[in-house]
């Protein structure tokens, strides 16, 4: 008698370990994903062999796009923002809209003269972005003869001193008997740092009148330059 | 009668086994949540590397050239191009009657080489402290106190580097990342002068 042939059915599979690895590393992903802030400024960083960790709080970052334009950003708290706004638009003599001023407090990185940053506020992240990307001169001015990143380096970077102060002595309250070597420790982490994020084609003249403004307020001319890793050749002999 | 078994009123059920799941929108969905992370996750952190400028010197007071020159090598750089040339400058027809500065260009290889070259008193100081180190004959501290000294010592190189307005970022850290590989202790960055400008721009038109 002739066989008939079943027709199969599609061989079944156990998915079960590959789904549980499948969850497994969407867990680890969502647990150790640290998400890039979306970057209003794009910046091609040169590359050095300095394996020192970029700074991630309390630092003031002054960026220089390939075009040499200046922007900056800052990390801070809530409260502190909100002086660095008060002071600002004081110091410059702008008004701010209520939206405006609750933009700057969103924000992360500004790059607009003084006379542009209401409108500069009202603009999307996008457009920013566009901004930045243009050849013209529409951010920070850093000219000899004008000079506004002086004034934002003045109020931002005295915001954050006082910021941190503030915490310090808050810690030596909270922990009277802390060793000399740990409040040494602490006050430096608290000091405020400036960095630096160059285009590795901005043309340094640009970078050099950023770091004159810091020489022209007196103020600490170490900066930590942002580099992407590259290796070093005095370990690989 | 009712059974537990199922088997009530005359009908035999088949035996069921665990309900099945049709899994595979839970599955789709996870592999596109995996997807997701994986693009955006960022593992590298920045780096940073520190540069010390020299700060403003106070009531327009000059700097005491000759103490910073003292073993000294200065880089000129403009866009793409790296030169340099020894201890002080001297323009033509100098009243001490020193032969005129030339500047002799090189690259970043070049660099290398010749900062190992002229920092050899620092490196092979290096070499013992980090062997002594390594045999545990000296403390971390120690290691740390004695490069600072071998640094600081008169015979130990320094490096200036000037920059004209057409050098980039980029030529201007890779040449402090020189400084670094090559253990200086003592390199920063000042303005150039007019004279050495000039300088740089006859020998970067030849």
């Amino acid at each position: 008698m002739a066989k008939i042939n079943k027709p199969k059915a599609a061989p079944h599979i156990d998915m079960t370990p590959m789904v549980d690895l499948g969850f497994l590393l969407v867990t680890f992903f969502m647990l150790s994903a640290k998400f890039r802030t979306d970057e209003v400024v794009v910046i091609d960083q040169p590359a050095s062999i300095s394996q020192e960790i970029m700074p991630t709080s309390k630092y003031m970052q002054i960026t220089v796009n390939k075009w040499g334009k200046v922007f900056m950003s800052f990390d801070c708290q809530e409260e502190t923002k909100k002086a660095i706004l008060a002071e600002l638009t004081q110091k410059a003599g702008i008004q701010l809209s209520n939206e405006a001023a609750k933009t700057f407090l969103s924000s992360t990185e500004f790059g607009a003269p003084f006379s542009a940053l209401p409108k500069y506020l009202t603009l999307s992240a996008d457009q920013r972005k566009a901004i930045a990307d243009e050849e013209t001169p529409n951010a920070i001015p850093v000219d000899s003869t004008h000079n506004e990143l002086k004034t934002w380096v003045k109020v931002v970077y005295q915001q954050l001193n006082e910021e941190g102060k503030a915490q310090f002595e808050k810690m030596i309250k909270d922990n009277p008997n802390m060793a000399d070597a740990d409040r040494k420790k602490n006050a430096q982490d608290l000091k405020p740092k400036v960095i630096i994020k160059a285009d590795r084609n901005a043309p340094y003249h640009f970078v050099r009148n950023v770091v004159n403004t810091f020489k022209d307020l007196d103020m600490d001319t170490k900066f930590s330059f942002i580099t992407t890793i590259m290796a070093d050749p005095r370990t690989n002999k | 009668m009712m059974d537990s078994g199922g088997d009530g009123k005359g009908k035999k059920r088949a035996k069921k086994g665990m309900p099945a799941i049709d899994m595979t929108p839970m599955v789709d969905l996870a592999f596109l949540l995996l997807t997701f992370f994986v693009m955006t996750t960022t593992f590298s952190e920045s780096k940073v590397m520190k540069v010390v400028y020299p700060a403003k010197p106070k009531d327009n007071k000059k700097i005491d050239q000759s103490q910073l020159i003292n073993n000294a090598i200065t880089f000129l750089l403009t866009k793409g191009k790296i030169y340099y040339y020894d201890g002080q400058f001297y323009k033509p027809g100098n009243s001490e009657g020193h032969a005129p500065t030339t500047l002799t260009e090189t690259d970043i290889a070049g660099v290398r080489k010749l900062l190992a070259e002229r920092n050899k008193f620092v490196i092979d100081k290096k070499k013992i402290y980090a062997d002594q180190l390594y045999k545990k004959e000296i403390a971390d501290t120690t290691y740390v106190n004695k490069m600072t000294e071998a640094q600081k010592n008169p015979k130990a190189l320094k490096v200036l580097v000037k920059t004209d307005d057409k050098a980039l970022t980029k030529g201007f850290i890779d040449i402090m990342d020189e400084c670094m590989i090559a253990d200086i202790g003592t390199y920063t960055e000042v303005d150039m002068t007019p004279e050495e400008l000039q300088l740089l721009q006859t020998t970067a038109n030849k």
